[in-house]
């Protein structure tokens, strides 16, 4: 910070020299969300999870539409890694297992004195499952603890029909 | 999990998710309501307190978080806190992601969240918007 008297200060920086992670929005995400159910009710919030998935995960999507099954891996480590968030990913051939002791955005918006919103779980369930749709992919969430947001996730090869 | 590195584009297609519900008025209701909620904690009670000391310490925390491209003043002598966002790290992201469109109006929502608690608490406020080049001046002021 420059000081230029008492009256006077400035600040200046580059986008470069700052790591993006502003933990906050994951209560701007809440409110978002908590708005939509309140008002709108539970079936719509899950329709914009799903309008949210199709057109920001479009690219990945794609990869699983072709069946590039490591593509779910590098997704996963890179976005933990960024959040600076501990996770635990077993990976086999067409079997993706992602386990986690808490969900960094429960424990942040629980840190400013805040309550996730009801169905904060579909952040999960909704958006990996529509992720999947339409691949040779299927999601499952195989337990999710409300209160910390500790769960296990596995993604796994669709059964021939 | 939507991370909060990707909250930008889940924040911009919820404005277009609320617009086909319940058209733009909708979005500014929301916008309200966030203002209220969301700032209540923070900016709201730094400016009530400090005054534009209060709006040097809020957006020195969150633009740095946010890693913008920004040069912030605070003027005692003018009674004026300003800043200049060479390159918003928010629009500027949904303007990288090529497979997106973000909302027609994204930029409105820094004017609608702040210049309630502005004037709220006193000041006057006043903005200029290059959406497409994701710059922007805020001022705020007595």
């Amino acid at each position: 910070m420059n000081k230029k008297g008492e009256n006077f200060k400035t600040m200046s920086r580059k986008s470069a020299d700052n790591k993006y992670m502003h933990k906050d929005f994951h209560q701007s995400l809440n409110l978002l969300m908590d708005y939509i159910y309140t008002n709108f009710g539970k079936e719509n919030l899950i329709r914009y999870l799903q309008q949210y998935t199709i057109a920001y995960h479009q690219p990945l999507h794609e990869s699983l539409k072709e069946g590039n099954f490591k593509a779910l891996t590098s997704y996963f480590s890179d976005l933990y890694e960024k959040e600076e968030w501990p996770l635990t990913i077993r990976q086999e051939e067409d079997y993706l297992e992602i386990e986690q002791d808490e969900c960094p955005g429960i424990n942040h918006i629980k840190s400013l004195g805040k309550v996730p919103t009801t169905f904060y779980s579909e952040t999960y369930r909704t958006v990996y499952s529509t992720l999947c749709d339409g691949t040779p992919f299927e999601y499952t969430l195989l337990f999710f603890d409300e209160e910390t947001g500790a769960c296990k996730q596995i993604f796994t090869k669709r059964k021939e029909q | 999990m939507i991370s909060c590195t990707e909250f930008i584009p889940a924040y911009s297609e919820g404005f277009k998710f609320l617009e086909q519900l319940g058209g733009r008025e909708e979005v500014e209701k929301f916008w309200s309501t966030l203002s209220d909620l969301y700032l209540k904690d923070s900016l709201s009670k730094l400016i009530k307190e400090k005054g534009l000391e209060g709006c040097f310490e809020y957006w020195s925390h969150s633009l740095n978080e946010e890693a913008a491209d920004f040069t912030m003043t605070l003027d005692k002598n003018r009674n004026e806190f300003r800043i200049e966002m060479h390159r918003c790290p928010s629009k500027g992201k949904l303007l990288e992601l090529k497979h997106m469109t973000p909302y027609h109006s994204y930029c409105d929502h820094c004017e609608a969240l702040y210049r309630p608690v502005a004037e709220k608490a006193g000041f006057k406020y006043k903005s200029e918007v290059d959406c497409d080049n994701a710059s922007c001046t805020h001022i705020i002021y007595k």
